[in-house]
């Protein structure tokens, strides 16, 4: 069973430091980086394997397919339901109508605002490291 | 038997010394404060009711020297205003002096019947019958003015054929049309023709209904072409025997333009708010990202100047959003000057 952090967002800085927290506190872990919706779920459409493990940090505002519609789509292909993904939204929003939208997918595990501390990171990557 | 004290000043006009001699002492009879005139001629008449003596009632014989019968009273009235008068005549003219009395007089009197109480009675009459009507007169200008010198337009238009029947003062200053060109429009003629469905529904609905007050905010089209919105009030009235509309129209144009105005600056202060959440948080957010990993980091990491950089790049493009914002928001409260 392989384990993968798929970050979705627009913003490369936010690649560059995230991957390279996760590389210093968890340096094992193996972070996908997709820089919108659509290329977030055809990574998925060609990598999702039912015996492994998936965390989604997933950004909102994004140009081409954003955060909502990229929920839509990962909520179509029926994943979900084998419990191996678990999906945090991570956003620079503070905007409570987003947090209500993403808490209305019930799948969304959390929403987080962004930067990530190490400490929101530990929380977010627990179901990983256990 | 006592006398009646009422003060009256009675112009005779009679060329007849006997007859007037007759009508004075029955005159003395019943009045006890009383002063009267006597004229021969009409143009004696004329110079005593224009004179300074305020007349209160003119007794009338319908032959004079050269001018007699109704246009001898038609002459008369020009002059008399709302003075009352009563005719005077013989057998021989019955049927003249019941045209006559169709012309506005108060009464006849045939001169051979003529005793103090009939003539008492007719004067008392004559002049209670002229202060009902100048109090009813009085009442008609008075709803009148309610109408014609209202500050908000106001018509009545017929319910069947929707012709305009009456419209006042506002109504033509407002809408720009004369009232005799309103007289020969219908109330479709102030709708643009877009608004016709809508008139027709809202007609149908308060004949349904029997409404009566608010009808709705319309679009009305003035005569210039231009388009006014409107708040309509209507309600059902008599008016010569017929059941009409009476209608009274606010203009709400500015009013409406006003709100349109304060919901638009609404929107853009939306934007604003939004802007805030969203778009500073990016940069905001990516600056206090790249702490956290410099914390993380050992400080001479061979990163730092790359991370330094975009800790630059990031602070000014906050820089220019938070400029932006704050130029916007100048916009907004100069757009709000200018129309204000």
């Amino acid at each position: 069973m392989d384990k993968h952090v798929l970050l979705i967002d627009d913003d490369p800085i936010f690649h560059i430091i995230f991957t390279r927290m996760i590389k210093k506190v968890y340096p094992s872990l193996n972070v996908n980086s997709s820089l919108n919706g659509k290329i977030g779920l055809e990574y998925l459409n060609k990598n999702y394997n039912i015996n492994d493990q998936y965390i989604i940090l997933l950004d909102i505002n994004m140009p081409i397919h954003n955060g909502w519609q990229f929920l839509d789509g990962i909520k179509k292909k029926g994943i979900m339901q084998n419990n191996n993904i678990t999906i945090f939204v991570v956003t620079s929003s503070t905007d409570l109508d987003d947090i209500k939208r993403a808490k209305s997918y019930g799948f969304v595990k959390d929403t987080l605002s962004k930067p990530l501390s190490v400490d929101s990171l530990n929380h977010v990557l627990k179901p990983l490291i256990n | 038997m006592s006398k009646d004290s009422l003060p009256l000043t009675i112009l005779i006009i009679e060329d007849n010394l006997g007859d007037f001699v007759l009508l004075e002492d029955y005159l003395l009879e019943k009045f006890d404060v009383i002063r009267i005139f006597q004229e021969e001629s009409f143009d004696g008449a004329i110079l005593k009711i224009k004179s300074a003596n305020k007349i209160d009632i003119i007794l009338l014989d319908l032959i004079l020297p050269y001018l007699q019968g109704g246009a001898l009273v038609e002459k008369i009235q020009e002059y008399s205003g709302d003075i009352p008068i009563i005719i005077l005549t013989g057998y021989t003219d019955i049927d003249l002096a019941q045209k006559i009395l169709s012309m506005g007089v108060s009464d006849f009197l045939i001169k051979d019947e003529i005793n103090p109480e009939i003539l008492y009675k007719s004067i008392i009459y004559s002049l209670e019958r002229k202060s009902y009507i100048n109090g009813l007169n009085k009442t008609k200008k008075t709803y009148q003015d309610l109408f014609n010198l209202s500050p908000q337009p106001m018509w009545l238009y017929d319910i069947s054929s929707l012709a305009f029947l009456d419209v006042n003062q506002a109504a033509i200053t407002k809408y720009g049309y004369t009232l005799e060109e309103f007289k020969n429009m219908t109330i479709r003629d102030i709708r643009p023709k877009e608004e016709m469905e809508s008139l027709d529904d809202s007609l149908a609905q308060r004949v349904s209904k029997d409404a009566y007050g608010f009808a709705g905010v319309f679009v009305h089209r003035l005569k210039s072409g231009k388009h006014i919105n409107v708040e309509i009030y209507s309600s059902n009235i008599e008016y010569n025997n017929k059941i009409v509309r009476l209608v009274l129209a606010n203009d709400v144009t500015d009013k409406l333009e006003y709100i349109k105005q304060i919901e638009a600056q609404n929107v853009k202060l939306k934007d604003i708010a939004w802007t805030q959440s969203h778009v500073v948080r990016a940069p905001l957010s990516r600056i206090l990202g790249i702490i956290n990993l410099i914390e993380l980091e050992s400080f001479n990491s061979e990163d730092l100047p790359y991370l330094i950089g975009q800790l630059k790049l990031s602070g000014n493009e906050m820089d220019d959003i938070v400029r932006n914002i704050v130029s916007e928001t100048k916009l907004l409260n100069l757009n709000g000057l200018n129309n204000g």
